[in-house]
């Protein structure tokens, strides 16, 4: 069914193309929705989306989180469009909001590369935020908790990376 | 969310041009001292890329040496905080240092403390001349060592400075040195035509011009609508100001933006997306949306209802 879809053209939407996950999972979503990756926006353009687009590196589950994003935010891409579809800002902000506050190691990991392979930039700024955010006010220790990440540091780099932290500052 | 629970990802293996990417979003007290940059060798590296430098904002010092104290503490060193008290510019001298040598001369733009002064400016200028922004909100500012800084800094395109530096010969000093300055900040308590002509006459190429939280004449905004030719960017808000007459929306019609505040409410305060400005009422559209409303509706029925 999804690839008798793949030429139908729905109403006012446009062109409908399938993205198929790295586990075979499909989606059916407008060009205009899918043009908000610069990726696929660049295959539309050299009209190599007949068969669907395989993205072998987004898992099923992170492409459903794209596609709810994508599909969210077709409203400001497509200003012109009719109104009736587009969120409004307020819902949008609501709906980045609670996505973004919702994300958790590995899930954020992964939405992360998915957002760059995609080349989705305010996806990529949202959630490149979201591990700004997570890193604030953490120790290294903390940090390497949060993120699981190994101490790879030598004796004497620590050693260097303490001297060169200690800036003077009025007391 | 985990059921099957893959292996994770390291979040140390994540490419650095992406933890380049977060870093930048870090804010300046723990890219300084928090925990992102001495986690591993590969977030180190991505911290320290000069990429991440390319804006300092040391505006809020509290901030910035809390953060630092309670990483000190953290630490279990005493080493870092134990080298005393040190006088705030001297404090502010060695940050400096660091970010300049971060930066590795890429630093574009330079957000400075209240206390900062020209020296500040000077010492930043002569290490990183790439500069295209900075703010100096100091208000006993000498001509001459300011004059000095903007001498180097010749790729200058906006600077955010206190209304004692609004002089003829400083301004004239910027645009003749700066051929792409364009853009201008000013704090001030109160704006009279003749600080207007000074500024429309020593910077007549402005596009972009923000004199935020500061009373100013309608004869002052007629002046800046009607000498910056060139002006696309005005925001005079923050000030309930009954100065803006229809005369002035009239002329303002032309700019892309036009902020300015009508009133104030009570309300809460949040960040416009539009503006990057407060926005009173978090459910209402931010005023500045209103009025380009207002711009659009005095442009004439460009737009379809």
């Amino acid at each position: 069914m999804a690839a008798a879809a793949a030429e139908a053209t729905i109403d006012g939407g446009g062109k409908m193309i399938i993205l198929i996950s790295a586990d075979g999972k499909r989606f059916e979503v407008t060009e205009a929705v899918a043009s908000q990756s610069q990726l696929i926006s660049n295959m539309i353009e050299d009209d190599c989306t007949e068969n669907g687009v395989r993205l072998p590196n987004v898992d099923g589950d992170i492409l459903t989180m794209v596609v709810d994003y994508c599909n969210m935010h077709a409203g400001d891409a497509a200003a012109d469009g009719d109104t009736t579809k587009a969120s409004s800002t307020e819902e949008l902000k609501k709906f980045d909001a609670e996505l973004v506050q919702a994300l958790e190691n590995p899930v954020l990991f992964k939405l992360i590369l998915a957002a760059n392979f995609l080349n989705i930039k305010s996806l990529l700024d949202m959630t490149c935020q979201r591990v700004a955010d997570m890193m604030s006010g953490k120790t290294p220790e903390q940090m390497r908790e949060t993120f699981s990440i190994e101490n790879d540091f030598t004796p004497e780099e620590e050693a260097a990376i303490r001297q060169e932290n200690a800036w003077a500052f009025d007391d | 969310m985990a059921s099957s629970s893959p292996p994770v990802r390291p979040w140390a293996d994540l490419q650095h041009d992406l933890l380049v990417m977060i870093m930048s979003r870090v804010g300046l007290p723990d890219l300084l001292s928090g925990g992102a940059t001495r986690a591993c060798s590969a977030w180190r590296a991505s911290a320290r890329d000069p990429l991440v430098w390319r804006r300092v904002d040391l505006r809020d010092w509290a901030v910035l040496t809390s953060a630092r104290r309670r990483f000190a503490a953290g630490d279990g060193e005493a080493a870092a905080a134990g080298r005393g008290r040190v006088p705030l510019q001297a404090a502010l001298c060695s940050v400096l240092e660091i970010v300049v040598r971060r930066a590795a001369g890429r630093m574009e733009a330079l957000l400075l403390p209240e206390f900062a002064d020209e020296e500040h400016l000077l010492f930043l200028a002569q290490r990183n001349p790439n500069l295209h922004y900075f703010s100096l909100p100091a208000t006993c500012i000498t001509y001459d060592q300011f004059r000095k800084a903007i001498d180097k800094l010749q790729f200058l395109k906006g600077m955010a400075v206190d209304e004692g530096l609004i002089n003829h010969d400083v301004l004239s000093h910027v645009h003749q040195c700066c051929p792409d300055f364009l853009e201008l900040k000013v704090f001030a308590l109160y704006v009279d035509e003749e600080m207007a002509s000074i500024i429309c006459n020593s910077l007549p190429r402005l596009k972009k011009l923000e004199i935020p939280n500061s009373d100013m004449s309608c004869a002052a905004i007629i002046k800046f609508l009607d000498c910056l030719e060139e002006l696309e960017y005005l925001d005079i808000s923050g000030y309930e100001t009954s100065a803006i007459s229809s005369a002035v929306l009239q002329k303002a019609s032309r700019l892309n933006i036009f902020i300015w505040n009508s009133k104030f409410e009570l309300g809460e305060f949040t960040d416009c997306s539009n503006c990057g400005e407060h926005c009173i009422n978090p459910q209402e559209p931010c005023k500045c949306v209103m009025e380009h409303r207002v711009m659009d509706w005095l442009a004439g029925p460009s737009q379809p209802s």
